[in-house]
């Protein structure tokens, strides 16, 4: 064994000075001779006969030298010959090469680039401990539960050993010295980081005691940020919203919290919460997540928090007994809304780039098998000057895997431009998700396989039947064939076909995302949307002012700025989510079932209607009149008028208890779009915060000019100038809202639109080369047509034919195709049927106009031929 | 082989010929190419006719092998030439091929006097 190594070690070593050896031998070779020739001179002969004897008796020392030199090569001779005739080929046809290496690098890194995403979104696990004991906890009509909810699941539940609570993502004016800054925070119980079992990266995370004190867990990133890594973070003190905090700890380094897509900096416990505010049991914020105690299951669980749920709210029971349901399933991917909106779009954006890859790779097989048939002279001269066919074959086989290394290789550097693209888009303006994109094992070898599966099986194949069929002779194949079709429905054919026909699938899937986009964006929002602006209010350390004074303040110095038409205030605003409420009592109503007393909720200042641009069906918009003295009043909208009391007018000076508090109906606001676009206007309430409840988070301002973000700079001032302790913090439009809402909808049509053109690209250059390929091979039989008279468009024609065969039996089973799998996107779409004629027709319409475009060239070029001259030949 | 019967210009094995070259340096010592071919040329009674530059592929083969090892010196009529010498592990494969050799003999001899008519 040892020698063995030797031995190769010295092949190498021979290998890397094969020409000095060679040179050595070849004086070696010319002393022998001497000598050789030295003996016959002694024995009688001339010095030019004991020469030629000399070399007659030593061979051919030319034959030795490349017997040698060959002995001592590692076969790496071969391999760069191999490599440097697929080089030369490839750029003799550069048309052929760009394009398969285009095609594929397109499909892999489409392909890759989602899976990667959909990898970092959907399929890694928390980095906690265990992770597939934890189980998501929900409600199944809203989501989220109350503080007061949390608490009594948590003491109750013996199925869960821990039950952790976390607010979403809140942006919160953080305070380090004198500086203050929005920052991202979570509001979480105090078993929550002993829940996930996480260890402190410094410092010390959480007790379960500590759930009302005022103490927080800061992130890595914000640890490196805002205190240089620092030892002595923890102990410090940090003001949040005013109310100080402690910072007892820095969160280890690979947790970004138990929702992907999130990146918390600083981990707050409830003390951020007022009592008041904790203990508001129509207010539902936190998302729930618990582990599963050994041997219990989820049913277990999710019977045993019903039950728990249902008992501490006896309100919420039906009449005939039903309870809502709590929710558990599992949770080791963390609980993610981002999961949720988008699980369905990627699902889509993965059929879609698999579809990609499918066409890139049947385009690549039809070019290959074209090529392969072109080469079938060069392989019979190559055969006849003597090359074994192993050889020709290793050198196809090279060329293959040239071809699917580029591919390969772009296409990974396509995935990674692609999957930070699509996260990009998949973030809305503000809050851009963070999500882990590095490449894993399984994304790198999926690219790969492909790569290589691809070239190999599309290159290969054609090119062992070229060596097969050559048959040695070099024989000028079809010269002579005069009319028809060469070959019946061929290999290359089915590709064609199998390529119309994806492609058709992914232009119509395209085309329907792009007018679902369309149609939610021109439906009727219930609000007029351009022009206002979204100003949020940030309150200083500790400060809670007086909204009875404040506000009015505030709406008249908004008021009077050059350009405002009109000033608001809310909890939530538009198009946000202020909340959920529940245990409405209307009077003179009986529940039919516990959903009859909720619905959503906010808290508006007054002018709200008029600002928004609501239309008011009945009754009064808010006013200043409206404040803590007198009566509660409410403003429902028309879809909670309808279901109380039948019509809106009706609806008027009704009243209903909610909170043990009695409000009167002073006015019906149409239906605006509460958070969701798609969904129907849920039933609402808006309330007038002067009566207070919620809370001042937002300003509307609705310029008068349509330019909202003009007034930026004159708001923000007028707001130091009202109160100084209050300042302006995120500003948007409320078109930027709308735009974020629709962020799923933009990234899925955005990316089946990109899709979409890349497979016309692809089709117009499989087209072009099919069809030029084939005129190639027609063009005897073109030249005695145009001899005999025949039109020049009537040969445009003939060329044309070939493909529209197997254009059409693509299309046909195009359309099987998207009425096969259409409805799976159904709940995707909006205001039109995945089987929507006209979406499949303009398809349709599409790629025929594509087709017969990227034909046309070659067929002109065809119906050009100067008949003389080629027949001459 | 009887004396004078000549093999012509046969295409030796390889392995033979290598057999031969390793067997020429382990009994004569340090020989440059020429000097082994004179050798065996001797050993054969001159009846092993075979392209000398034949001897250099063998002397690579045997050199990969590490079974000989080569080095520079001067020739008879002083020119640089290189001289092959056998290595240890060379003997030792020698033994080897030499057994091999005999082992075959044998059997075939034995093979070829049992198919004889009695």
């Amino acid at each position: 064994m040892w020698t063995r190594l030797l031995a190769m070690a010295s092949c190498l070593r021979y290998a890397l000075s094969r020409r000095r050896v060679d040179e050595e031998a070849r004086r070696e070779f010319e002393a022998h001779l001497e000598l050789l020739a030295d003996r016959y001179v002694r024995s009688g002969m001339t010095a030019q006969d004991a020469r030629a004897a000399a070399r007659r008796q030593f061979g051919s020392a030319l034959a030795v030298r490349e017997d040698i030199y060959e002995m001592n090569s590692l076969g790496w001779d071969r391999l760069m010959q191999d490599l440097r005739y697929s080089l030369r080929t490839f750029r003799r046809t550069p048309v052929f090469t760009a394009t398969a290496v285009l095609s594929l690098a397109l499909g892999i890194g489409g392909t890759t680039a989602i899976f990667t995403v959909i990898n970092a979104a959907m399929l890694r696990t928390l980095p906690v401990s265990h992770p597939e004991q934890l189980a998501l906890v929900r409600e199944p009509r809203d989501g989220n539960f109350s503080y007061p909810e949390y608490v009594t699941l948590r003491d109750g539940t013996r199925a869960l050993s821990d039950l952790i609570a976390a607010s979403s993502l809140q942006r919160v004016a953080v305070g380090v010295g004198d500086d203050s800054e929005l920052t991202s925070v979570k509001i979480v119980s105090g078993n929550y980081f002993a829940g996930l079992g996480l260890r402190p990266g410094l410092g010390r995370l959480f007790a379960a005691a500590e759930e009302s004190e005022p103490v927080a867990v800061i992130s890595r990133g914000y640890w490196r940020r805002q205190f240089d890594e620092s030892a002595a973070v923890p102990g410090r003190q940090v003001r949040l919203n005013g109310v100080p905090f402690t910072i007892v700890g820095v969160a280890p380094a690979d947790f970004s919290g138990e929702a992907p897509g999130e990146s918390p900096d600083v981990w707050a416990s409830m003390a951020l919460q007022t009592p008041a505010q904790r203990n508001e049991r129509g207010f539902s914020w936190l998302y729930l997540m618990g582990r599963l105690r050994p041997g219990a299951t989820h049913e277990q669980a999710q019977a045993e928090l019903t039950v728990l749920r249902a008992r501490s709210r006896p309100e919420s029971t039906a009449a005939d007994g039903t309870v809502p349901r709590v929710e558990v399933t599992p949770g080791a991917n963390g609980s993610s809304s981002l999961r949720e909106r988008f699980s369905g779009p990627l699902r889509v954006l993965m059929a879609t780039a698999g579809i990609v890859l499918l066409i890139a790779c049947t385009n690549l097989a039809s070019l290959l098998l074209a090529r392969g048939a072109a080469r079938q002279w060069e392989i019979a001269m190559r055969l006849a000057i003597g090359a074994t066919r192993a050889r020709i074959v290793r050198q196809l086989m090279t060329e293959s895997l040239l071809l699917a290394a580029a591919g390969g290789v772009l296409g990974l550097a396509f995935a990674f431009w692609g999957s930070g693209s699509l996260v990009r888009l998949a973030s809305v303006t503000g809050r851009t998700l963070v999500l882990d994109l590095r490449p894993d094992a399984r994304v790198l070898l999926f690219s790969g396989a492909v790569s290589i599966v691809a070239c190999v099986l599309f290159g290969l194949a054609p090119a062992l039947r070229a060596v097969r069929n050559a048959t040695g002779r070099l024989s000028v194949e079809g010269t002579y064939r005069v009319v028809g079709r060469e070959r019946r429905w061929g290999l290359q054919d089915a590709f064609i076909v199998v390529q119309v026909a994806l492609s058709l699938v992914l232009l119509a899937g395209s085309v329907m995302f792009i007018r679902t986009l369309k149609n939610l964006e021109a439906q009727d929002l219930g609000f007029r949307a351009d022009g206002v602006l979204l100003v949020q209010v940030v309150r200083e350390s500790g400060y809670r002012p007086a909204l009875s004074t404040l506000i009015p303040r505030l709406l008249e110095r908004l008021e009077s700025i050059a350009g405002v038409e009109a000033a608001t205030v809310a909890f939530g605003g538009t198009l946000a989510n202020g909340g959920g409420i529940n245990g409405i009592q209307v009077e003179g109503y009986t529940p039919r079932d516990p959903q009859d007393q909720r619905a959503r909720a906010d808290w508006v200042g007054p002018g709200y209607l008029r600002t928004a641009g609501i239309t008011l069906v009945a009754g009064r918009d808010f006013s200043p009149v409206d404040d803590g003295n007198g009566q509660k009043v409410a403003i429902i909208n028309q879809t909670m008028a309808r279901h109380y009391f039948g019509d809106a007018a009706a609806a008027l000076a009704r009243r209903f208890t909610f909170n043990k508090t009695d409000y009167a109906i002073i006015g019906v606001a149409g239906d605006a779009k509460y958070s969701d676009l798609r969904e129907p206007t849920p039933r609402v309430v808006y309330f007038p915060v002067l009566q207070g409840g919620g809370g001042v988070n937002f300003l509307e301002v609705r310029a008068s000019t349509g330019d909202a973000r003009a007034l930026a700079g004159a708001v923000r001032s007028a707001i130091r100038e009202v109160d100084p302790r209050l300042s302006a913090g995120d500003i948007a439009t409320l078109s930027d809202r709308i735009a974020r809402k629709l962020g799923r909808e933009h990234l899925v049509a955005d990316l089946t639109g990109f899709f979409g053109t890349l497979t016309l690209l692809l089709l117009s250059i499989g087209v072009y080369g099919t069809l030029a390929y084939a005129a190639g091979r027609r063009t005897k039989e073109i030249a005695v047509r145009l001899a005999l008279g025949a039109p020049r468009a009537g040969v445009i024609w003939i060329v044309l034919r070939e493909i529209a065969a197997t254009v059409g039996a693509g299309i046909v089973l195009g359309t099987a195709g998207v009425l096969a799998v259409g409805p799976l996107v159904t709940s995707l779409l909006f205001g039109l049927r995945p089987t929507d004629p006209s979406t499949m027709a303009g398809a349709a319409a599409l790629l025929i106009a594509v087709a017969v475009l990227a034909g046309y060239l070659p067929a002109l070029a065809a119906s050009r031929l100067d008949p003389a001259s080629v027949l001459r030949e | 082989m009887a004396k004078g019967q000549s093999l012509g210009r046969t295409d030796v094995l390889q392995g033979t010929l290598d057999l031969m070259v390793l067997k020429t340096l382990e009994a004569m010592g340090p020989l440059h190419g020429y000097g082994i071919a004179r050798r065996i040329e001797q050993m054969s009674d001159d009846a092993l006719k075979l392209n000398e530059g034949t001897v250099y592929a063998s002397l690579m083969r045997l050199l990969h092998r590490r079974w000989i090892s080569a080095s520079w010196g001067a020739s008879e009529n002083n020119r640089k030439a290189r001289f092959y010498v056998i290595t240890r592990s060379g003997r030792r494969q020698l033994t080897k091929e030499t057994q091999n050799w005999d082992r075959i003999a044998g059997v075939m001899a034995r093979l070829l006097r049992a198919t004889e008519p009695s």
